[in-house]
């Protein structure tokens, strides 16, 4: 089972980035220094004597890199602040679902983990996760961080309880991105946001693939890539098709039905992919592969998070020393209505729980750690490290980093675990000026053009879509793909469409209706 | 009379327990060899199938196996009402019979092919060369076969547009998806599954290929008429074997094959079970579906296994 597993992870990877970074508002001032900050920080260490000494499983996503031992020093100091003994799991992130429900059937879940949307409604139900109303408010900055009335606090959860602590970060994670030395070696100028057309995309992808950006001589780079949907929904969205659901007319309806907009949509695809524009893999490429791409000098334009900018203008350099990589971020394209938009992120997900079967003392000590981690002291350590040990002052009086910090990624579990509310958490004590500069404007350029989900957290109330949805979308998905390579005409987007809404989307389409009723 | 009858009775309990004894004592070290692989069976093979009965359940991980509802054969009238079953059917039964007929037969012919080569060192790189595959794992090969086959970067692919040819969609076209994973099954398995046959080969009497000699029988008719019969009992068991797992196409390689533009010939029971089980968690139908499978099998097997014996061949029980 464990070999069918990994495998079955290669296979998956296409959706699950996740969670990156980042965050609004308050939270981009710089964390203040470790002793500095009484206001806050509550009384976990002078009020509990936590005598016994209790051990706490924990999960989290893995998506590679170093690894965290049990000894990590973050995890010793946690184990000596809290008395606990900690134990991670760390599971690979496109295979982290199918592990839960492999641990659920075997009665080995963790005592504190990550779910995603999907199964913290199934497991809501079976009693999987501990009611948190009533263990929320005995913890001061944890209820002050996640008011129980906020609104990602009711989003996937039944009336008055609350089963998990949800993610509030991103609105808006991703918008396109762009090669400018690449723009500049072809003559071309960066575009304003006003001159992004999608044609202006195409015309920018189709130099890219044609011209020989890189100047290696070989025409070897790629127009435009993207693995199953991701890459190219801020194309998607210039056509209106909407970010799953969106409102028309007072009702909400699902993308699938938008049979006008879908023809707009594959009429360019099909061009690029004809064209060679759009990456003729794109059915096949994994995200892993995608990154592969922009690390390696073959994709100039693309939809991501600038977070990665650096990195991947590194990463080149190193690899072909002749280049000089410049990343620039645009707006997203606008299409033919004049629409535009990058996908909300999802609301209120994933959603840490607490194992049911944990008994009080595990519970206190798991919400201890919480409502200590939400705090700017432990915000300050959960992502900068150990002081002394991953970071320290320098001789300038200035913050910097050891040896130790790139290794052992203190910043893991803030990251890939639990964070506070907000999107500061790629801010370091040591982050300039400029730095904290670029990632306001990013972010200000990603959150311009939201595309939300009319429908976010809605489906899931919807018995047909649970049951239906997922071999439903894929029939469609594979007549989108099929028109786009040119083995079925656009018109067959058509009954694609009436395919989806007969099997059951009309069942779907009225079930989601009425939950927005009943909300 | 009684008397004599009562002393037989006697002598002959004596020498049965007697007997019975010296048996034990002989045979007790071979049971004892049986044991582990007969615990190993009860174990890993007997005891997981009362995990079965979670097919007639509404199973709860949460719930566990014993409170979980009981829903009778609700999950295999949703097996075979499902819409998409008749296409599930299909390609299984069309992968299964490819590779039951036509990917069963090159190790019979590799075998017989090796068999004919006289330079030992050439014939003992050949058939290393054929049977390193086996130890290579799908991951590998379908990795391989991207690098080669994708239509952007894939090797034969630039080489063909840079020839003046079109490029082929051979991973993502419906069309080659059959062929692809048959010649991949082949690439793999054929060179080991020789080894059987080839041992059976050097079995069969020489002087029978001296007999054919000095009648003038050609290579070929000595194939025919000597080597091919006499192979003929390891063809047929092995043949039984395979149809047990007729049904069985193997996962791993599926899915590592499958993509959106293939779904309709590659979707099969396995990728199904794993959808359902894994992806939407539903263990319950899950185990009806491979329920379902084992049973087909089952009755593959035996009804071949009679067949066998009804034709006057050994077969495998």
């Amino acid at each position: 089972l464990k070999q069918f597993m990994k495998t079955a992870v290669i296979g998956l990877l296409a959706f699950s980035f996740v969670t990156g970074c980042s965050s609004r508002g308050d939270g981009n001032s710089n964390p203040p220094d470790a002793s500095a900050s009484p206001a806050t920080t509550n009384p976990s260490s002078a009020v509990a004597k936590n005598e016994k000494k209790i051990q706490i499983r924990i999960a989290a996503k893995f998506w590679g890199g170093p690894k965290w031992a049990d000894d990590h020093p973050t995890i010793k100091f946690l184990n000596e602040k809290f008395n606990v003994d900690i134990k991670l799991d760390l599971i690979n992130g496109p295979e982290y679902d199918e592990k839960l429900k492999v641990m659920a059937a075997s009665g080995s879940l963790p005592d504190f983990y990550p779910v995603d949307t999907s199964t913290y409604l199934a497991w809501q139900s079976e009693g999987a996760f501990l009611e948190l109303t009533d263990w929320l408010p005995k913890y001061p900055n944890l209820i002050a961080a996640y008011p129980l009335e906020h609104e990602a606090m009711k989003v996937l959860n039944p009336k008055g309880k609350v089963y998990g602590i949800p993610e509030v970060s991103w609105i808006v994670r991703d918008t396109v991105q762009i090669r400018k030395d690449w723009l500049d070696k072809l003559g071309m100028k960066v575009p304003t946001a006003e001159e992004f057309t999608v044609d202006k995309f195409y015309e920018i992808a189709k130099a890219f693939a044609k011209q020989d950006p890189d100047g290696n001589g070989l025409n070897d780079t790629i127009g435009f890539a993207g693995g199953y949907a991701i890459e190219n929904l801020a194309l998607r969205n210039a056509f209106g098709i909407a970010n799953e659901w969106m409102k028309k007319d007072g009702k909400l309806i699902p993308h699938q039905t938008q049979v006008e907009e879908y023809t707009a949509f594959l009429t360019f695809m099909k061009k690029a992919y004809d064209e060679g524009v759009l990456d003729r893999d794109f059915v096949l490429r994994k995200s892993t592969e995608l990154n592969e791409m922009k690390y390696s000098n073959k994709l100039g334009i693309f939809s991501y998070h600038n977070n990665y900018k650096l990195d991947i203008e590194d990463a080149v350099k190193k690899t072909f020393p002749n280049t000089n990589p410049k990343i620039v971020v645009m707006a997203p394209p606008i299409g033919p209505n004049g629409n535009r938009g990058n996908n909300n992120s999802s609301f209120g997900t994933p959603n840490r729980v607490i194992n049911a079967k944990a008994d009080k003392e595990k519970i206190d000590r798991i919400l201890q750690i919480l409502n200590w981690w939400v705090t700017d002291e432990g915000s300050q350590i959960m992502k900068n490290g150990i002081e002394g040990i991953h970071y320290k002052k320098g001789t300038d009086g200035k913050w910097q980093i050891t040896d130790r910090w790139e290794p052992e990624v203190p910043r893991f579990l803030n990251s890939n675990l639990f964070k506070r509310p907000g999107t500061d958490f790629n801010l370091y004590l040591w982050t300039d000026e400029a730095e904290l500069n670029r990632h306001k404007e990013y972010t200000a350029i990603a959150e311009k053009y939201p595309w939300p989900n009319a429908a976010m957290g809605l489906e899931n109330y919807s018995k047909t879509a649970i049951a239906k949805s997922a071999s439903l979308n894929a029939k469609f998905q594979e007549a989108v793909f099929k028109i786009i390579v040119g083995d079925q005409p656009i018109d067959s987007i058509k009954q694609a469409s009436s395919a989806w809404l007969a099997n059951g989307g009309d069942q779907i389409i009225k079930e989601i209706n009425e939950a927005v009723k009943n909300k | 009379m009684n008397q004599i009858a009562q002393q037989t009775q006697n002598n002959r309990k004596i020498d049965h327990s007697v007997l019975r004894k010296k048996y034990l004592q002989r045979a007790l070290p071979f049971y004892l060899m049986i044991l582990p692989g007969l615990i190993y069976f009860l174990v890993f093979r007997y005891g997981p199938m009362f995990g079965l009965f979670i097919a007639f359940k509404k199973y709860s991980p949460f719930r566990g196996v014993w409170k979980s509802e009981w829903v009778g054969i609700e999950h295999f009238v949703r097996l075979f009402s499902e819409r998409d079953f008749m296409l599930l059917l299909k390609n299984t039964l069309y992968l299964s019979l490819l590779d039951t007929f036509i990917g069963f037969s090159f190790p019979i012919i590799i075998a017989i092919l090796l068999n004919e080569v006289r330079n030992k060192y050439f014939k003992n790189s050949i058939q290393t060369i054929l049977y390193a595959p086996h130890f290579l794992s799908w991951v590998i090969i379908v990795g391989i076969t991207m690098l080669f086959f994708r239509t952007q970067d894939g090797g034969i692919n630039v080489m063909l547009e840079a020839m003046g040819f079109s490029r082929i969609n051979v991973m993502t076209n419906p069309n080659y998806f059959r062929f692809v994973w048959l010649f991949q099954n082949i690439w793999q398995g054929a060179g080991w599954g020789a080894i059987i046959y080839l041992a059976s080969i050097a079995s069969i009497d020489p002087a029978l290929y001296e007999a054919a000699k000095v009648d003038g029988a050609s290579k070929l008719r000595q194939i025919w008429s000597i080597t091919l019969p006499s192979l003929k009992t390891v063809i047929l068991i092995m043949f039984i074997l395979r149809l047990g797992s007729f049904i069985d196409l193997g996962f791993e390689h599926i899915f590592l094959l499958q993509n959106p533009l293939n779904l309709q010939v590659s979707d099969v029971f396995e990728t199904y079970v794993y959808r359902q089980g894994l992806v939407q968690g539903d263990f319950s139908y899950a185990t009806a579906v491979g329920l379902f499978k084992s049973v087909v099998g089952l009755v593959m097997v035996v009804s071949a296994n009679a067949i066998a014996k009804r034709l006057g061949e050994e077969g495998v029980y």
